[in-house]
């Protein structure tokens, strides 16, 4: 039994129907697709993104508000920990090493971060070129930030959005409000130049996007002191612990896993907080994973209900070829012919709906992922995924199944009141 | 070629709806190979119906519709379409060709019922084609009238059936078109030796039956 050849007839006798309908499955499948591969995408990308910052030592406080401070640069505002208890961590000896984290500052639309040249290295595996900083006026910026090496740049107070839409997420605002200190430009808002003197390699995180100076340039401009004594112009560890001035966040990489554990314990206390970010993470990802169940609930019921509408446009399809079909039977096509005919006509424009639906919905994830990558600076690699295809596949057998209806319609239809 | 077509064997056939008058009722009817048979009669009088009871497509209340001695009226569904599959071919008034396909892969169309590979028929079909000077590539909407239903009958000559039905076959054409198609019918049985039943008001179509079947109200009343 052949029934291709009818197949094709009857996709090429309604062909703009057959496209339309191809085309709403298409989009069905390809929504459910986008939902799926962007979590995913989003899940490994952020993921990906906290990957080198094993434990934050910060003031007590929202962890999630320092994980999205610390590791993605997003504008928030957090207390500082003291400083001798920062200096403590800084040195504890089940660190392997420890950085501080200074934000609030901005460079055009690049945060500007405050940190140690050893951290520079440690999260971009070496520098794409040029060197570390080794004085207050030098940054090295993250692999995506515009300009050359030797390029010098004003550094303003606030964050680039803050400064646009007079929003106050600064940690260190509430110390500069009690400074009088002078900034060395007109610009009320700008603090000391900077020179570009490295590039690091692409971490595919926010920091990418970053400028980062040495953390004794973000406490000077905030009126702190550099954490050494006034005649020392170094910059980097070792601080004075008198002069050691309030950090909204530190880096820890434990020795080991029990050091790990041991130093968050440690650390928990009524003035600072520890926690591993991967453990944050996992939290947010709980969350979004209940929310991203929810919507794929709902988008395979909107997939099904899809198919069930184009099946009943397909019936009434199926109506106008009544004749047809009866007219096989009368040349002696088994009613199974008929069956396999409509059934096969049906689930070839599901295939097809499918086969376009994927590649369309990890076009779409990547899309997406282009623009929130572009927004945050996590990068974000949408991919098809065994789940996406068995969410396709999902669709498909419940279309199989409804296809039967029309299939067993058209089987079960009189030839003689057919061929009338 | 005589010797191709099959015998028919009906007795008492009797079809209708209980408690109504017959749609059609008829005591005997006995056909040989090579005649061509004509079914006359006003609209409604069950030229149609009768057509389709001795196809298989229906199937008489009483009676008895027996080809070579396979009676049509006890066999299941799908045993008489195998039986129309093997023996019947089938034209219509309105020809129902798939328009989309071409002359040739209408023709095609009932060798996929029953195997995947039309390859085996290909050559035949082609042939029936030619003899019937119908284009095999074209697509089958571009055709004539004329030559779609000679497209039919090459489609009905496929599977090189022993019986051939035709309703109205010539009702849709012009009068040198349905000269051709009337022609050709009596050939299939007086040259090749096929049974031919057709319903047909038309005197084209008349001229060439060796028996003629008038019904009125689904009775026989005299011969056409």
């Amino acid at each position: 039994m052949n029934p291709l050849p009818m197949v094709r007839a009857m996709l090429r006798r309604n062909p703009f129907t057959a496209a339309l309908f191809v085309a709403v499955v298409a989009l069905a499948v390809a929504l459910g697709i986008a939902i799926s591969a962007q979590e995913r995408a989003l899940r490994q990308g952020s993921a990906r993104a906290a990957d080198r910052f094993d434990l934050l030592v910060a003031a007590p406080g929202s962890q999630t508000d320092l994980l999205f401070s610390a590791v993605y640069l997003r504008p928030t505002a957090v207390e500082l920990l003291p400083g001798p208890v920062a200096h403590r961590v800084l040195t504890d000896p089940d660190a392997e090493f420890a950085a501080p984290i200074a934000f609030g500052d901005s460079w055009r639309d690049s945060p500007v971060v405050g940190t140690t040249a050893d951290f520079v290295t440690h999260l971009s595996a070496g520098l794409a070129e040029g060197g570390a900083f080794t004085g207050m006026d030098q940054a090295v910026v993250g692999a995506l930030v515009d300009v050359p090496l030797g390029e010098v740049l004003t550094i303003r107070h606030g964050h680039a959005d803050d400064v646009a839409g007079g929003l106050d997420a600064d940690s260190f605002d509430a110390h500069d409000a009690h400074e009088d200190h002078d900034h060395e430009h007109d610009d009320p808002n700008a603090h000391g130049d900077v020179t570009v003197v490295g590039r690091m390699k692409p971490t595919g995180t926010p920091w990418d996007r970053a400028v980062v100076v040495p953390v004794e340039y973000i406490w000077f401009a905030h009126g702190m002191g550099t954490g050494h004594a006034s005649e020392e112009a170094r910059v980097g560890p070792p601080w004075d612990a008198a002069l050691m001035p309030g950090l909204p966040a530190i880096v820890v990489k434990p020795e080991s896993v029990a050091a790990a554990y041991g130093l968050r314990a440690r650390y928990r206390s009524a003035e600072s907080t520890a926690f591993f970010p991967a453990e944050t993470l996992v939290e947010l990802y709980a969350l979004m994973g209940n929310a991203a169940r929810v919507m794929a609930a709902l988008t395979l019921a909107a997939q099904v209900l899809v198919v069930a509408a184009i099946l009943a446009g397909i019936l009434a399809v199926l109506d106008l070829q009544r004749k047809s079909f009866a007219v096989l039977r009368a040349l002696g096509a088994p009613a199974a012919y008929v069956f396999l005919t409509v059934w096969l006509y049906v689930a070839v424009m599901l295939l097809g709906g499918a086969a376009l639906g994927l590649p369309l919905g990890w076009a779409g994830s990547a899309l997406a992922s282009g623009l929130i990558a572009q927004q945050t600076g996590v990068a974000m690699h949408a991919t098809l995924g065994w789940s996406e295809i068995a969410m396709a596949a999902i669709l498909l057998a419940c279309g199989f199944v409804l296809a039967l209806v029309p299939a067993i319609r058209v089987y079960r239809q009189s030839v003689v009141d057919g061929l009338q | 070629m005589s010797g191709q077509g099959a015998r028919l064997e009906l007795r008492d056939l009797y079809y209708g709806f209980a408690q109504d008058e017959p749609l059609v009722t008829l005591d005997s009817l006995d056909l040989t190979p090579g005649q061509v048979v004509v079914l006359t009669g006003p609209s409604g009088s069950g030229k149609t119906t009768l057509l389709y009871l001795l196809s298989g497509l229906l199937v008489p209340v009483g009676g008895r519709v027996s080809w070579d001695g396979t009676d049509l009226a006890i066999l299941r569904e799908g045993a008489r379409d195998q039986w129309r599959r093997q023996n019947a071919g089938f034209v219509f008034q309105d020809f129902h060709l798939i328009p989309q396909l071409s002359p040739l892969e209408n023709v095609l169309i009932p060798a996929g019922f029953s195997a995947f590979s039309t390859r085996a028929l290909r050559t035949r079909a082609q042939m029936l084609l030619t003899r019937f000077g119908v284009p095999a590539r074209r697509r089958a909407a571009l055709l004539s009238r004329g030559e779609q239903q000679r497209v039919a009958l090459a489609r009905a000559l496929l599977g090189d059936p022993r019986v051939i039905f035709a309703d109205e076959p010539t009702a849709s054409l012009d009068a040198a078109s349905g000269q051709v198609v009337a022609q050709a019918l009596r050939d299939l049985a007086h040259r090749e030796g096929r049974t031919v039943i057709i319903a047909s008001h038309d005197p084209t179509v008349i001229e060439i039956a060796d028996l003629g079947l008038r019904l009125s109200r689904g009775r026989r009343v005299e011969p056409a």
